[in-house]
């Protein structure tokens, strides 16, 4: 029993996730699945994109997050001409102790939690260059690595509409995405709600539920949740489906999820778990969330996007397919 | 044992039994078709033996059951042993179907602990009778079948009559011999007692080449000795017939030559190789040819009469070929009374026997060759044209580019262009161009 969640750890962390829970959706009325969504993924240490219309609450999500969980925020407004130089920040020529040398000014990029708006409208170069600082949390300017502040999470946001002068993310920075979420429409009552409680120009209040190292001791316990082997191989047979051969749902698949979206999942299920106070993934954790994590990550075809599939069709689709346990049933008994 | 304990210990238990049904199920599905295999190899070799020797001793029966069972359940065991599910893969397939979050396999190893057994625990799975006890059912109606299964008595004597002709006419011209009181019993049972020889050969000797051979032999040699049995008697009868009927006017050496015919047939009948009648025989010893007088009317004639009556017996018997089919050219005879036989035509003869010519020799239409008649020839191997060979005509045009290409001042357009067109033709592979045809139809 060692390295592993006690279950003091894990009723402490649920509760604070509760509170947590419940902090954002006074925030975000009506999205109670994205936010339970977008804490497991900060949990699970896990970056995450947000598509959705504008003025659905994205970015007001996002700095609810920031303030409840103690954590600065910065905000980047992706444009065409944005430069890399200025998420990273740049090397600026100054006087110190008499002599010009060059100082790192770090860009905006060094906070713990980037809201990354509209990244799709920004260059590849200047897209690309979130690429280090996503997997490896450090950026390398002029041949200096600088550490990015711990915790670190990009949560970018992108508008499925207006797709003129847009790049779409390239499938490398695509991965580095823990989960891609789709904002969905209010509800007429939920609609209701925020005009009776909000007002325009005016952000929400939200206290501070966690401090920095309670949320640091709170990604330490979600990675402590025990993973079982045959989570683990339900996982590797869910992520192999997805790959086009391995499996009658993956037909119109081009390519299929990586092993980075394998260990995605397996993070986001303990995560899971760990938010409904469980010490154990399970297979529950992955079905819950192997679409939100392998939805951006399973490229189609061009006879399956004619015919109008999506990547969300194929995942529904293997998750159907693979059973649960690897396991051959006797033609002489039948599922009751 | 504190409660931790006894909740490991329960979902032991309901694993172990859960796997025990899955293997279970693995060892019946494995069984079911071996059991039916050997069902229908038990039915055969059961109609066999009762075929052969009447009955099957029970003993046997039931031994043979018993290790043909054992030897498809040990084999249906080693087949099904791979796929045998393990109580680990049955707890997890338990905490699967009973949604208990993997609780289970996380207490296994010991990270979490042993959630309480619930009242009712279902593994999900129940059993698929038809497929289990089908096969069962069925090797139990084949043994049944082949042991309740009623054989006819007079198919089994059909195939233990089924013998060489020969043999059976032999028995019936010793029946009437010694129906017609002709020969002795004596002589009958010696004659039968060789035909016994051969019967007592192997069933599957009976038709080897030695068995019809030797069959074949003893009915002609004995067809010879009725045959000559006949004339005896018919000599006897009509020399006795002759000294009856002309005695006063026959001349004395004639007379001597009936009474010697007569000695020489009773003498033949005495040493021939039949042994006649004991009783037919004295009274043919007691008569004395040259005072037929002293016998009565009555007697002459019944003495007369028998001698007739054996002879036409012994002819009847020697002149009848045997049975129907038994001859060479009889099969035809008896397809042709039953209007089986095809009627001849020109070409059935052969190089020794008719009937029938060879067509295109003497009928009215057989020298009509169609001789005037033209065919049109075609050949559609080209890979044989020769050179100047028309291979096919077709109407087209020649596609002309007709895009302008008259100079033009700069920065003038003349052609709209058909960059679309280029992008349909050169960039789209033929799979892109059917899908985006499905999509524009």
């Amino acid at each position: 029993m060692e390295n592993h969640a006690s279950e003091t750890d894990i009723a402490s962390a649920s509760e604070s996730i509760r509170k947590l829970r419940g902090a954002l959706n006074e925030v975000l009325f009506g999205q109670e699945e994205l936010v339970d969504l977008v804490i497991c993924g900060v949990v699970a240490r896990g970056h995450v994109l947000l598509e959705g219309l504008p003025g659905l609450g994205k970015t007001e999500l996002v700095k609810g997050l920031a303030k409840a969980l103690s954590l600065t925020s910065r905000r980047v407004q992706f444009t065409p001409d944005l430069l890399p130089g200025d998420i990273t920040g740049n090397p600026v020529l100054q006087e110190v102790d008499g002599r010009r040398e060059f100082v790192f000014q770090p860009g905006p990029i060094f906070t713990n939690l980037l809201l990354a708006d509209e990244i799709n409208r920004a260059s590849p170069k200047t897209q690309s260059a979130l690429l280090e600082a996503m997997q490896e949390r450090r950026v390398t300017v002029l041949g200096h690595t600088h550490i990015l502040p711990e915790p670190f999470f990009v949560l970018a946001t992108q508008n499925p509409i207006e797709l003129e002068g847009t790049y779409p993310l390239p499938e490398a920075q695509v991965d580095r995405f823990l989960f891609k979420l789709d904002v969905p429409r209010n509800s007429a009552a939920t609609l209701a709600r925020i005009v009776s409680h909000r007002e325009l120009g005016v952000e929400p209040d939200v206290p501070s539920i966690l401090s920095r190292e309670d949320f640091a001791a709170l990604q330490q316990t979600a990675r402590r949740i025990f993973l079982p082997e045959v989570v683990a191989d339900y996982i590797a047979r869910v992520v192999d489906a997805t790959h086009p051969g391995q499996s009658a749902a993956a037909q119109g698949a081009r390519f299929g999820a990586s092993p980075r979206a394998a260990l995605s999942l397996a993070s986001a299920a303990k995560a899971r778990a760990l938010m409904h106070g469980r010490p154990n993934a399970s297979f529950e954790d992955v079905q819950a969330l192997a679409l939100a994590v392998l939805n951006h990550r399973v490229l189609l075809d061009y006879s399956a996007r004619i015919d109008g599939r999506t990547s969300a069709d194929l995942v529904r689709a293997v998750l159907q397919e693979v059973p649960r346990q690897s396991l051959e049933q006797p033609k002489t008994l039948k599922e009751s | 044992m504190n409660d931790q304990s006894q909740c490991a210990a329960a979902w032991g238990r309901l694993a172990s039994r859960t796997a025990r049904k899955v293997n279970l199920a693995w060892f019946a599905q494995s069984a079911g078709p071996a059991l039916l295999i050997a069902g229908a190899a038990g039915f055969a070799g059961i109609v066999w033996w009762r075929s052969r020797f009447g009955t099957v001793p029970s003993f046997a029966l039931i031994a043979g059951l018993v290790i043909a069972l054992v030897g498809v359940l040990g084999a249906g065991f080693l087949v099904a042993r791979g796929r045998f599910l393990s109580a680990a893969d049955a707890m997890v397939r338990l905490e699967s179907e009973l949604r208990l979050h993997n609780a289970l396999s996380a207490a296994t190893a010991r990270r979490a602990p042993w959630p309480q057994v619930p009242a009712r625990v279902a593994d999900g799975w129940q059993w698929h009778w038809p497929r289990v006890i089908a096969p069962l059912i069925g090797a139990a109606a084949f043994i049944a079948l082949a042991w309740w299964l009623p054989l006819s008595p007079d198919a089994q004597a059909l195939i233990a009559r089924v013998e060489p002709q020969a043999w059976a006419q032999m028995d019936a011209w010793l029946d009437k011999l010694q129906e017609e009181k002709i020969v002795t019993p004596e002589e009958k049972e010696e004659q039968a007692a060789r035909i016994r020889d051969l019967r007592a050969e192997p069933p599957e000797k009976w038709f080897s080449h030695e068995s019809l051979n030797a069959g074949d032999t003893l009915k002609q040699q004995l067809q010879r000795d009725i045959q000559n049995l006949g004339r005896q008697f018919d000599q006897a009868a009509r020399s006795l017939n002759a000294l009856d009927s002309y005695a006063d006017q026959l001349s004395p050496a004639a007379k001597d030559k009936l009474l010697k015919d007569f000695d020489e047939a009773v003498a033949d009948l005495k040493t021939g190789a039949l042994d006649i009648d004991p009783s037919l025989l004295k009274k043919l010893g007691q008569i004395d040819p040259k005072d037929l007088k002293s016998l009565s009317p009555g007697e002459l004639k019944e003495l007369r009469d028998a001698l007739k009556k054996n002879s036409g017996s012994c002819k009847g018997m020697c002149e009848n070929p045997g049975f129907l089919g038994d001859g060479e050219g009889e099969d035809d005879e008896m397809a042709g009374a039953m209007g089986l036989l095809k009627k001849p035509t020109p070409g059935d003869g052969g190089i020794d026997r008719g009937p029938g010519t060879a067509p295109l020799t003497l009928s009215d239409e057989e020298n009509r060759f169609d001789t005037n008649k033209n065919e049109p020839a075609s050949n559609p191997d080209l890979s044989r044209a020769q050179l100047g060979t028309v291979l096919g005509m077709k109407d087209g045009k020649h596609e002309v580019d007709k895009s302008p290409v008259s100079p033009s001042a700069a920065g003038a357009v003349q052609n709209t262009g058909d960059g679309g067109a280029q992008v349909w033709r050169e960039s789209l592979t033929p799979a892109e161009k059917a899908v985006l045809k499905k999509a524009f139809k």
